[in-house]
C-alpha cells in the first residue's frame, strides 16, 4: 500500500472549476475521507486520482512517485462502488476471484487469498451463494473482496453505505473501519455523509466549492471547527449561529444579537478568543452544550462561567429516543436549537431557561468566516 | 370535514394470492395528529397507503375518514393528498404545473386567484428549496429534486382530508433531510386534518409522529407515542428498527443459583444484570418459572458503560471499532462471541484491540427466546405503571 499525496491539483470542466489547489497527503495505512455537498469536488478529485479524469493541474503522487499520467490499470487502484457493481449469476467467492482469473493468477495462489478474505470478510455463509439473493451488506462486503484480492496499493471507497439501512449501515461501517485497521489498507472515502466520514476514516477533508475547507481528525474537526462552513456542515443538529455585537461594560460582556443578549462574566472574553479585532463575530454554540432548565424562574444562579439564564418557551421538540431535540424560542425572538437527554419531560409552548458555559461558545469573523478561538480560555 | 374524525382503520386486510399484504389493521388517526408508519420494507406499508386512497380494495375491513365511511367511493372522491413514493410527476409539466396541478382540477372551482395560487405553490417550493427549480420539467431534476417536486404538489393541498406521504424524504441528502423532517411535520401539525407518515427510518418515525404504528409482516406490531415506542418495545422485531443505533439483543438463558438469578450467553459467557432490572423480570415473570429461562436481552447502547478491567463486576471485552461523532463516540466491543455497541460520552480513549470491561446500566428489557414479546423493561418505574405479564414458556 502506497502514501498518496495530491499537491496543488485543479481540475477546471471549460470555465467550471471543480476543484480548487488542493493539497492533501493519505499516509500509508490510513483512510482519508472527503466529505462535502454534491458538487464541492470531492468526486471529481476520485476520479482524478483513479485516473478515469485527467488531473488539469497539478500532480498526484503515489510514494512520491507521480501518477498522473499513468492509464487507469497501471496504477494497481480498486474501487468499491455504492452499487456494488458485482456479476449477479456469480457466487460470493467467484466473484470475489474474478480479477486474479483475467490476471491469470495459479489456482493455487488465488483459493489461498480468497479464502483468507472470505474469513475475513465472515462470508463464509455466502461462500457459494449468487449474489442476488443476498442482503445489500453482504454484497457490499463481497465488493471489497474483490477490490482487496489483488492487493492494490491504494482502495477507494465511492459512498459505499449509501444503498444499505439503518442497521447494515451501521454495522457495515465499523466492518470498514476494522477491516481498514487490520489489513492496514491506504484509502480514500467519498461521502456526503457526515456520519460515514466520522465513523471510518482517521482524517476527514472537508471540501465546499472545489476549495478544501479543512482537513482534520473526527474530533478536531467537531470540537475546532475552522470556520463556518465546518462549523455548520459537521453536526447534527448543526451548530446555531449567531451574528453578534460585542459590548463590554465594566464586569460584563455582553454578545448582542437582535433582542438576545447573552450575558458572561467579562474576564472570560479574553481567553482563547485571540484574533478578535473588531466589535462584531459571528458566534457558534452546539445544540448539546445549551444548557436547558424546566420553567422560569427556577433556574439556580449562574455559574461563574456560564452565560446569565435566558427565559425561552419550548417552540417544537422533535424526539429522537437518546435525545430530544428541542426548538426553542427566547422572549426576544430568537431561535436557539438544544439537544437535551430523551425521552424529556418537555412539552411545545412549556417555559424554559438556557444558558451555556463560556468554554463552548466559539468565534468566528463574520467578514471571513474563520475561526477565532473560544470563549473562557478553554484553549 | 368533521373536528372530532379523522381517520379510522377497522380490521384491514388484503392479500395478493397467497401472500397477505395486511392482516387485520386497526389504525385511527386524530384530526391534526401525524401517526408515522414504519416497518422493514415488504411490510405492507404502501400497501395501507393504497388502500386509504382507494387505489386497492382491501379484502375485508371498514375506512372511516371525517365520520363516514369511504371503502366505496372512488379515489377522486376521497380528497387524500397522496404523495407516492414513486412520486408519479407528469413528466410534461413544470415543476410549478406539477405542483400546482391538484388545485386545477377541472370541474372543481379552486378558491385560489392565480396570483395566489403562484404565491402558495411558490412559497412551499421555496420552503423545499427547489424554488430555482420551478420551471424545470421532471426529466432535467435529481432523484431528490423529483422527490421534492412530488412532495410539493402534495403539501399545497391544504384542505386535503387526510394528508399521506409514503417515504416523503428517503432520497434526500441527511442534512436536507434532518432539517425538511421539521418542518414538514409543523405544516402538517398546523392543519385539522390527520396525516399519515411512511418511512422504513424508524428514527424518522420517533421525530416525526405524534404516534408511531409499527408494521411488521403486514400487522401493526406496536401503535403508541415515540417514548413509548422507544423505551418499551413489543417485540425483538420492534426493538431491530428503533434506535440509533438498535437495541442490543442477546440471547441468554436465565439461571438461579443460590436465590441469584444470573444469564448466560450461549457461548458460556456470564452477565452482569443490574440487580433492579433481574428483580423487575422476576416479578413479572414469577421466580418459579426462572430456571432454564431461554430470553433475549435487550440493552440500549447508551446504558454500556465502558471501565477500566481492573474494576470489579465488570465483563471483559475487546474494543473492535471506535466511531467518534464528537458528542458521543460509537463504540463496538465484543462480548463473547458476541457484538455489541455502547454509545457514550466518554470512550476514556479506548482503541480497536484494547481489552477492556463492560457494564449494563439502567434499563435492560426482557424479550421471550420463543415468540419475541417483551416480557418486561427497566422503564415502567418511570413511566409509572408497572407492567406484570403472565410468561409460560419461560
Amino acid at each position: 500500500m502506497a502514501t498518496v499525496d495530491f499537491n496543488r491539483i485543479w481540475k477546471r470542466y471549460g470555465d467550471v472549476e471543480a476543484v480548487r489547489d488542493v493539497s492533501l497527503n493519505c499516509p500509508q495505512g490510513e483512510m482519508l475521507a472527503l466529505l462535502g455537498p454534491s458538487g464541492c469536488g470531492k468526486s471529481s478529485i476520485l476520479k482524478m486520482v483513479a485516473g478515469v479524469e485527467e488531473v488539469s493541474e497539478g500532480e498526484i503522487t503515489f510514494d512520491g512517485k507521480p501518477v498522473s499520467h499513468l492509464q487507469p490499470g497501471a496504477r494497481n487502484i480498486t474501487m468499491v462502488f455504492e452499487d456494488y457493481a458485482l456479476y449477479p449469476h456469480m457466487t460470493a467467492a467467484e466473484n470475489i476471484a474474478f480479477p486474479l482469473k483475467v490476471r491469470g493468477v495459479p489456482k493455487r495462489e488465488a483459493a489461498k487469498r480468497i479464502e483468507g478474505l472470505i474469513e475475513m470478510l465472515a462470508l463464509g455463509d455466502a461462500r457459494d451463494q449468487r449474489v442476488s439473493g443476498l442482503s445489500g451488506g453482504a454484497q457490499q462486503r463481497i465488493s471489497i473482496g474483490r477490490a482487496l484480492v489483488r492487493d492494490p496499493e491504494l482502495v477507494l471507497f465511492d459512498e459505499p453505505l449509501s444503498h444499505l439501512d439503518g442497521d447494515q449501515k451501521v454495522q457495515l461501517r465499523s466492518e470498514i473501519k476494522r477491516l481498514q485497521q487490520t489489513a492496514n489498507l491506504t484509502s480514500i472515502l467519498v461521502t456526503h455523509d457526515q456520519s460515514e466520514a466520522i465513523a471510518m476514516a482517521d482524517r476527514v477533508a472537508v471540501m465546499n466549492n472545489g476549495v478544501l475547507q479543512q482537513v482534520g481528525s473526527p474530533h478536531d474537526l467537531y470540537e475546532t471547527p475552522g470556520n463556518l462552513f465546518v462549523a455548520n456542515f459537521i453536526g447534527e443538529p448543526p451548530m446555531n449561529l449567531y451574528e453578534v455585537t460585542i459590548q463590554q461594560t465594566g464586569e460584563r460582556v455582553i454578545l448582542q444579537h437582535g433582542g438576545l443578549a447573552i450575558d458572561f462574566d467579562a474576564g472570560l472574553l479574553s481567553g482563547a478568543v485571540s484574533a478578535l479585532t473588531s466589535n462584531t463575530a459571528t458566534i457558534g454554540i452546539r445544540p448539546e452544550d445549551v444548557m436547558v432548565m424546566t420553567g422560569h424562574g427556577t433556574a439556580q444562579a449562574t455559574h461563574g462561567n456560564a452565560a446569565a439564564w435566558v427565559k425561552a418557551r419550548v417552540d417544537y421538540i422533535e424526539p429522537r429516543g437518546d435525545s430530544d431535540v428541542l426548538t426553542l424560542k427566547t422572549d426576544a425572538g430568537a431561535v436557539v436549537v438544544a439537544e437535551v437527554d430523551g425521552p424529556s419531560e418537555f412539552a411545545i409552548g412549556d417555559a424554559a431557561e438556557i444558558s451555556v458555559a463560556a468554554g463552548k461558545v466559539h468565534f468566528f469573523s463574520t467578514e471571513t468566516g474563520n475561526a477565532l478561538g473560544r470563549m473562557g480560555g478553554a484553549a | 370535514m368533521s373536528r372530532h374524525d379523522g381517520l379510522t382503520l377497522t380490521g384491514i386486510s388484503k392479500a395478493y394470492g397467497d401472500i397477505q399484504a395486511l392482516s387485520d389493521v386497526n389504525l385511527d388517526v386524530a384530526p391534526g395528529e401525524v401517526v408515522a408508519v414504519t416497518g422493514p420494507s415488504g411490510a405492507g406499508k404502501s400497501t395501507l397507503c393504497k388502500c386509504i386512497a382507494g387505489l386497492e380494495r382491501p379484502d375485508g375491513g371498514g375506512i372511516s375518514l371525517g365520520g363516514r365511511e369511504i371503502a366505496g367511493d372512488p379515489p377522486g372522491k376521497r380528497g387524500i393528498a397522496f404523495l407516492f413514493e414513486s412520486y408519479a410527476l407528469y413528466p410534461h409539466k413544470t415543476v410549478f404545473e406539477n405542483a400546482a396541478s391538484p388545485l386545477r382540477v377541472p370541474g372543481r372551482s379552486s378558491s385560489l386567484s392565480g396570483a395566489e395560487l403562484a404565491d402558495r405553490i411558490g412559497r412551499e417550493l421555496d420552503k423545499l428549496a427547489i424554488g430555482h427549480l420551478a420551471d424545470r420539467l421532471p426529466s432535467e431534476l435529481s432523484g431528490g429534486q423529483k422527490q421534492r417536486a412530488a412532495l410539493a404538489r402534495a403539501l399545497v393541498q391544504d384542505s386535503a382530508a387526510i394528508t399521506m406521504l409514503d417515504e416523503p424524504i428517503s432520497h434526500l441528502d441527511a442534512k436536507l433531510r434532518h432539517r425538511l423532517r421539521g418542518e414538514i411535520k409543523r405544516e402538517l401539525m398546523a392543519r385539522d386534518a390527520p396525516a399519515i407518515w411512511v418511512t422504513p427510518d424508524g428514527l424518522e418515525a420517533l421525530s416525526v409522529g405524534d404516534r408511531v404504528a409499527v408494521l411488521i409482516g403486514g400487522k401493526i406490531a406496536q401503535f403508541g407515542t415515540p417514548r413509548e415506542i422507544w423505551e418499551n418495545p413489543a417485540s425483538v422485531d420492534v426493538a431491530r428498527l428503533i434506535g440509533d443505533p438498535p437495541m442490543n439483543l442477546l440471547s441468554a438463558r436465565l439461571r438461579e443459583n443460590d436465590g441469584q438469578v444470573t444469564a448466560e450467553l450461549d457461548d458460556g459467557m456470564r452477565l452482569l444484570l443490574p440487580p433492579e432490572s433481574v428483580e423487575r423480570l422476576v416479578a413479572a415473570a414469577g421466580k418459579e418459572s426462572l430456571p432454564d429461562g431461554a430470553v433475549t436481552i435487550g440493552v440500549k447502547p447508551r446504558d454500556i458503560r465502558i471501565i477500566r478491567l481492573e474494576d470489579i463486576d465488570v465483563m471483559t471485552s475487546e474494543v473492535v471499532s471506535l466511531e467518534p461523532f464528537g458528542k458521543h463516540s460509537l463504540v463496538t466491543l465484543s462480548l463473547g462471541q458476541s457484538v455489541v455497541r455502547a454509545k457514550t460520552r466518554d470512550d476514556m480513549g479506548v482503541k480497536a484491540g484494547e481489552r477492556v470491561g463492560l457494564s449494563f446500566a439502567g434499563s435492560i428489557t426482557f424479550f421471550e427466546a420463543k415468540t419475541g414479546n417483551r416480557i418486561v423493561t427497566g422503564w415502567e418505574e418511570q413511566g409509572g405503571e408497572t407492567e406484570r405479564r403472565a410468561v409460560p414458556a419461560l
